[in-house]
């Protein structure tokens, strides 16, 4: 890794970890901040599977349940700590999607076919832990109230959760930045522009799209452990389509892949808030104004702006940065 | 429980034409530009909320709206064909899923903004009672139904086999640039193959009406279906896609039979990757 | 030349689609250090046999062999480790990487130390005279370039034996003659084995050692460039067809 590569990361941590100061810990603020970090942490790691390999992955949220079921059923039967529930959800995770992405990623199968499968999985799960009333059923189950203590990982306010997001978001970050600059990252780019010419390069197709999903798939189902924690309950409609969607069109709008990793946080906290403005100023009238708004973004810009909006942030950055030298030119 | 399951495969043979016709407009489309819409549930349910309306503005029987729906959906497909897939043909198949499923988030949470969760079902329908066959009780309703499905699939077969618009359409989907060659306006054929697709799932809507209620959320439901049995003709034409839906309806026959009734959309599932896993291609595709 | 000599031997291939007759018990011998041109009129099947080479099709019948080992069937990714690459007749960039990346891509089929493969792309794209372009998007090259960019790869790959599938197509007189003359570098300077699939005839025998024709499928000719010319069955199978020898 470069010292480059670093510079930004350090810059957007310390300006993230200032944030819930900023808003002096406001309760409704932090809060909104705790979603937005988790849908950009979510985005982030849906840059490996989407962004670099090229592949529509909605499953997202079938990770992210099995991660919280995972972690939360060992805490609650068995009292075992979230610090070793979360990565094992995580494996639980990476196993589930081994066997879609096993057969899905078959050389020369169509793109679209992995789609369905991912996004139908989300509704069978959610089905299915339904139906097993053994760890699931259609009753809430609470995780222990046991707030304040590091094993268990429970705390009262969102703070504490805000900077657990953010410590995960930055580990995201580095292996983004670290599979691009290697050998995983140029094959799974290569196999993003050209399955068939890849190959012939001699890179195994599938088994570089397995690799891609299974970090993405394990570390979404960590992210889950942690959902499992916030909301504080377990429930089949922890498996929701809509988190899958909302994932993948951040990622889309933001332009996963064709420019900066940063694009992606930086088009969550905008995206985000904008739909948040929308449910609680328009929200009482018509009810999902949000999530119209989601569809009609990812409408408009996969038609107008196929890349993504990544580049318009570069243009962006590059012309405020041209109207600052210029003035501190001018000044000196 | 023999008698239960007799029933049930009734039922199961029954819903299978009809998931057969609700996915045949989506093997249709995919079959001529090869776009997979991920709308088509939506699709399908928005068209069951038009059944409604119609049926109770009018107060008509669900089952007669078809000849209204229909032919408005086929304009919906042309329109949509305009604005949207036109657009898609041929680009990155990535942009290609990512449009057509901004789509479906509009469509689903439109419809959630405009008629809330509440299901909603027919007031006025002439497909009342049922049949005994035996041990077997057959409601009217179903029994149409599936007629219907069975007479769309026909026509449709012999459109496509016997009329010169019909082979056109085929030529486009065997080889869209030898047909361009022959002179064939492909965009057209691309257009026309949305608008038909369309203007089956509004019949097939009218139809399914008359023993289902809708909800916004029916539509991730009937898109699944309709992905598994296009999954499962490959590119296997009209009978293929007929046959798919038969088995599916089986196989959750079954499943009800001898399982939990909530899990059959895991077990349909199930069956998914396993014909990706072992037959990518399709059970009864030609290529 | 002995049959064991031959790099690859094509041995009795045959590869139908539905009813058409792609490939009908073809034989092909390569051997080590030549350059060996194939025609024949569109449809003959020149672009399936690259494919069933490759790994892309597998055959219906027959075998192929790579330095003694039988590769019939083996994946792409597989048959270029063992030395084997190509290029596409429609051309398979990768537009949203830049040119030195997708040289580096192939760079890593023998290389996994960083330096070793910079070494390797820097001196491919020199080879080539891409070192120019190396921070250009695929995307915006022209075609000529994109080209360039393809056979770039695959010789970053470190290919035995590379097949070019009408790589001249497209490029003007002028440009035909530069890559006549960079493929004879190829040959001789990398020691790479080539076999041109091209329906320009001047290239093809302004630089072929051997060829071979095909006609729907059936290999009906071969040998040094002139005697295929004058074959009486090659110039049956090219009348009235708009390519003249
Ligand atoms: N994937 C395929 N499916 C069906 N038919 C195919 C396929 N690939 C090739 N064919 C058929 O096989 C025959 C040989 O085609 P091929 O592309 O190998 O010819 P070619 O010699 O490369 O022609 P050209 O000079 O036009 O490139 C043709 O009739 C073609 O239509
Ligand atoms: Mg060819």
């Amino acid at each position: 890794m470069r010292a480059s590569d670093l510079k930004p990361i350090v810059a957007l941590t310390a300006m993230l970890a200032a944030l819930p100061l900023a808003v002096r810990m406001n309760n409704y603020y932090v809060l909104l901040l705790t979603w937005i970090l988790y849908y950009s942490t979510l985005v982030t790691a849906w840059n490996v599977i989407g962004g670099l390999a090229g592949q529509l992955d909605l499953a997202a949220a079938s990770y992210i349940g099995l991660g919280a079921y995972t972690m939360g059923t060992l805490l609650t039967r068995l009292d075992v700590t979230p610090w070793v529930g979360i990565p094992l959800g995580g494996l639980v995770a990476a196993g589930f999607a081994a066997l879609v992405g096993y057969p899905t990623f078959r050389f020369g199968l169509k793109e679209a076919w992995y789609a369905l499968a991912t996004i139908s999985s989300v509704v069978v799960l959610q089905k299915l832990f339904l139906v097993w009333e053994g760890v699931g059923g259609p009753e809430e189950r609470y995780l222990p109230a046991r707030y304040g203590e590091l094993y268990y990982l429970r705390f009262r306010g969102y703070a504490p959760y805000y900077y657990i997001l953010l410590a995960v978001l930055v580990m995201v970050l580095l292996l983004n930045v670290k599979i691009r600059r290697s050998k995983t990252g140029y094959y799974l780019l290569a196999i993003r522009e050209n399955e068939e010419a890849a190959e012939i390069l001699g890179i195994d197709v599938r088994k570089y799209k397995l690799r891609a999903l299974l970090i993405y798939a394990f570390v979404t189902g960590c992210i889950g452990g942690i959902f499992a924690l916030i909301s504080g309950y377990l429930h089949p409609h922890h498996f929701d389509t809509w988190t899958s969607l909302q994932v993948a069109i951040l990622g889309i709008v933001g332009g996963a892949g064709v420019g900066s990793i940063y694009s992606l946080p930086a088009t969550t906290f905008i995206i985000y808030s904008i739909s948040e403005l929308l449910r609680s100023t328009l929200g009482g009238w018509i009810p999902g104004i949000h999530l119209i708004f989601y569809g009609v973004i990812l409408t408009v810009v996969v038609l107008l702006k196929p890349e993504g909006l990544s580049e318009t942030y570069e243009r962006l950055y590059g012309r405020i940065r041209a109207a600052l030298l210029r003035r501190r030119a001018g000044g000196g | 429980m023999l008698e239960l399951l007799l029933q049930n495969l009734v039922n199961g043979i029954l819903m299978g034409c009809v998931y057969a016709l609700v996915a045949l407009g989506l093997a249709l489309q995919f079959g001529v530009m090869d776009i997979i819409n991920f709308a088509h549930g939506e699709f399908v349910m928005i068209a069951m909320y038009l059944v409604f309306w119609i049926s109770l503005y009018l107060a008509i029987p669900g089952s007669l709206t078809s000849l209204i729906v229909a032919p408005i959906y086929f304009v919906f497909g042309l329109v949509v064909y305009k604005l949207v897939i036109d657009r898609i043909v041929g680009t990155y198949p990535l942009a290609q899923i990512a449009a057509t499923i901004g789509l479906m988030v509009l469509l689903r949470n439109l419809a959630l903004a405009a008629w809330r969760a509440q299901p909603r079902g027919l007031q006025y329908e002439v497909l009342r009672g049922s049949v005994t066959l035996g041990p077997v009780v057959v409601p009217i309703s179903r029994l149409t139904a599936a007629l219907v499905s069975v007479g769309t699939m026909l026509a449709l077969h012999w459109f496509l086999t016997h009329t010169r618009l019909g082979l056109a359409l085929r030529a486009t989907s065997d080889d869209m640039q030898a047909a361009s060659l022959l002179g064939i306006n492909v965009r057209r054929m691309f257009a026309l193959a949305f608008g038909l697709g369309c203007a089956i799932i509004g019949i097939a809507a009218a139809f399914i009406m008359t023993f289902q209620q809708v909800n916004p959320e029916s539509g991730l439901t009937w898109g699944l279906i309709s992905w598994i049995i296009v999954v499962m003709a490959g590119l296997g034409g009209v009978s293929g896609v007929l046959l798919s839906g038969l088995i599916l309806g089986m196989v959750e026959a079954l499943e009800i039979t001898f399982w939990d009734p909530r899990a059959s959309l895991a077990v349909m599932y199930s069956l998914f990757i396993l014909i990706l896993w072992v037959k990518p291609r399709g059970l009864f595709g030609r290529r | 030349m002995t049959e064991a000599e031959a790099l690859l031997r094509v041995r009795g291939v045959t590869k139908r689609f539905g009813g058409i007759v792609a490939l009908d018990r073809v034989d092909v011998d390569v051997y080590e250090g030549e350059i060996l041109g194939m025609i024949g009129p569109n449809g003959a099947g020149k672009t399936t046999l690259f494919n069933v080479v490759t790994g892309y099709y597998p055959p219906d019948s027959g075998k192929v062999i790579f330095r003694g080992e039988d590769i019939t069937g083996r994946p792409p990714h597989e048959i270029a480790k063992l030395g084997i690459s190509r290029t596409f007749q429609v051309v398979k960039p990768f537009l949203g990487l830049t040119v030195e990346d997708a040289v580096r891509v192939g760079a890593y089929n023998r290389l996994s130390d960083e330096a070793e493969v910079e070494r390797r792309v820097r001196e491919i794209l020199e080879f080539m005279g891409l070192d120019r372009l190396r921070d250009r998007l695929c995307r915006d090259l022209n075609i000529v370039q994109i080209k360039q960019t393809a056979i770039a790869r695959a010789l970053a790959t470190d290919p035995k034996l590379l097949l070019l599938d009408e790589a001249a197509a497209g490029l003007n007189p002028g440009e035909v003659d530069d890559l006549i003359e960079l493929l004879r570098r190829v040959n001789r300077e990398m020691g790479v084995t080539l076999w041109v699939v091209e329906h320009v005839m001047r290239f093809v025998m302004g630089i072929s050692d051997r060829i071979v024709v095909l006609h729907y499928g059936e290999k009906i000719a071969e040998g040094p460039p002139e005697q295929v010319a004058h074959d009486p069955k090659v110039v049956e199978a090219y009348l009235g067809a708009e390519v003249v020898i």
